[in-house]
Order: structure tokens, then C-alpha cells, then sequence
């Protein structure tokens, strides 16, 4: 982490006529106290997400050029575990990066059962996006939260790239879905990023919507 | 060596040192990525490189 409101690192492999995502990892003083990374997903045209293996496994990187983003809002430093004997190196970002981060929350009232974020995307073709949505909540019973890049006035459900993650009645940990897209397909129609939420009980919950932004 | 051809040696090492990324004194079993802000570094890898 660092200090800013958030840190984590997205991969790109260049050299190709397209970079390739290797996806990544996020942290965010928004999401979690104290905090902890969410793996970054990116999703293909007209596809759900496909998580990339960032963040989710040992990943190697092949030989070849990339590029690494340091998001970050203020000093930060990321670490990436090397296999045992592996000699440790540091790698200094230091070309600056176009990034924009939002946080949006809504407190949920006891009888409160569904409830919805939006925020606008507003980006050029090489824009890329992810988007979060988390509920925080001491007490939760039947809770699905979903994040999803969608239409202006469309529900996630109607969206292109939807995540959702589900929780029974004993999970206390907060949940989350990320999603990220291509920024070219914006230049279609106005899109924005969506988190909804769906409960039969969430005593106390706290729904969070993250959108971060950076211009590759 | 002469002094001149010692000092562009150190550049060289300097400038490969910058592309590549330099050792890290304090954990050799971390890739670390540092900066201030919102950042990038591009990066060649001439050998394979697990990472989790």
C-alpha cells in the first residue's frame, strides 16, 4: 500500500500489434479497513470477465517487453512474491500515468433490501476501466453484489460485462466484484459503471462503488 | 582502462540498471514496484520471470 486512497499495479505485455493484459492487483482505503488487494479482471468484447492470473496464482512472464502501471494516488510500493532463491529486483515507475479514481457510498437502512451506484465513465479509446463494488456489513444473510459496466439507464443485468459474487447467510467477510474493459467500445454509446445490491437481510451495510481509470 | 572509458562504463551500468530494474537490498525474493503517484515503467525481460 502507500499513501494515497489507493495502490496496485496492472501488467501489460507490449510488442504485439495489441498490448496483452496480465491483469493485476488493487488495494483501496475505500473498499477495505485495513485494506487488501482485489485481483483486476479484464473482460473481452461481449464476454464476462476472464480473471487474469495476476494476483491469483504464479504467473510467469515470458521474455519480451512490458509495461508496468503503478496506480497509485500518492507514494506507493507494490510487492510480488519471487520464488524462493530468486534474486530480488526493484523496478522504479517513473513516466508519469493519466489515472482517475472515484469512490461513491451508500448507507443502507435496515429494511433496505436492494440498492444501486452509478458513476459516469468518460474516457478516450485507450482508456482502460475497473470498476468495484463492495458491501461492508457486520451482519449479512443472502447478499449478492455485482459490479458491471452497463448502459446510462441500464441495470446490471443488461449490461455487457457483469461480475457478481454471492455470499450464504455465514459469510461476514465483505464481497466484492471487479470488472475492467476495453475503453475503445466507448466510443459507441455512453457507458457507465453500475454496483448493485440484492439482500434478504443486511443489517448496518454500506455499499461501495469504485471506479479507477488510467490511459494506457 | 582510461578515465574516460571507466566513466561511460558506470553510465552504461546505470542506464541498463534503469531499464531493467536494480536489486533489491532489502528482500532478494520480491519484485517491488516503487513510485509516487500514478505512474508506469516499461520493462524487458530477457529471461523468464515468475511472479505471484
Amino acid at each position: 500500500m502507500g499513501d494515497g486512497a489507493y495502490a496496485g499495479l496492472a501488467v501489460w505485455q507490449l510488442g504485439g500489434a495489441k498490448p496483452t493484459p496480465y491483469g493485476g492487483v488493487l488495494a483501496s482505503r475505500d473498499m477495505d479497513a485495513p485494506t487488501r488487494p482485489a485481483t483486476l479482471g479484464v473482460a473481452s468484447a461481449h464476454s464476462l470477465v476472464t480473471p487474469l492470473p495476476l494476483g491469483k496464482a504464479r504467473v510467469t512472464l515470458a521474455p519480451g517487453r512490458y509495461r508496468f502501471y503503478l496506480l497509485a494516488g500518492g507514494r506507493a510500493e507494490i510487492r510480488l512474491p519471487l520464488p524462493p532463491g530468486a534474486t530480488g529486483r526493484t523496478i522504479a515507475a517513473t513516466k508519469t500515468s493519466r489515472q482517475r479514481y472515484s469512490a461513491q457510498h451508500k448507507a443502507l437502512g435496515p429494511a433496505v433490501t436492494s440498492a444501486a451506484l452509478r458513476a459516469p465513465l468518460t474516457g478516450g479509446a485507450g482508456t482502460k476501466y475497473y470498476a468495484f463494488a463492495r458491501v461492508a456489513s457486520g451482519l449479512t444473510e443472502d447478499v449478492r453484489v455485482t459490479a458491471c459496466l452497463t448502459g446510462r439507464a441500464m441495470p446490471c443485468a443488461k449490461g455487457e460485462y457483469v461480475t457478481e459474487t454471492s455470499a450464504d447467510g455465514l459469510t461476514y467477510w465483505p464481497q466484492t466484484s471487479g470488472v475492467g474493459v476495453r475503453g475503445a467500445l466507448l466510443r459507441r454509446t455512453t457507458r457507465v459503471a453500475r454496483a448493485e445490491l440484492d439482500t434478504a437481510t443486511c443489517a448496518g451495510c454500506r455499499l461501495t462503488l469504485i471506479v479507477l481509470a488510467y490511459d494506457l | 582502462m582510461p578515465d574516460s572509458l571507466r566513466r561511460l562504463a558506470a553510465a552504461a551500468v546505470v542506464v541498463l540498471s534503469t531499464l531493467l530494474g536494480t536489486p533489491a537490498a532489502a528482500d532478494p525474493a520480491v519484485l517491488a514496484i516503487t513510485g509516487s503517484g500514478p505512474s508506469y515503467a516499461d520493462v524487458s525481460l530477457s529471461a523468464p520471470l515468475m511472479v505471484a
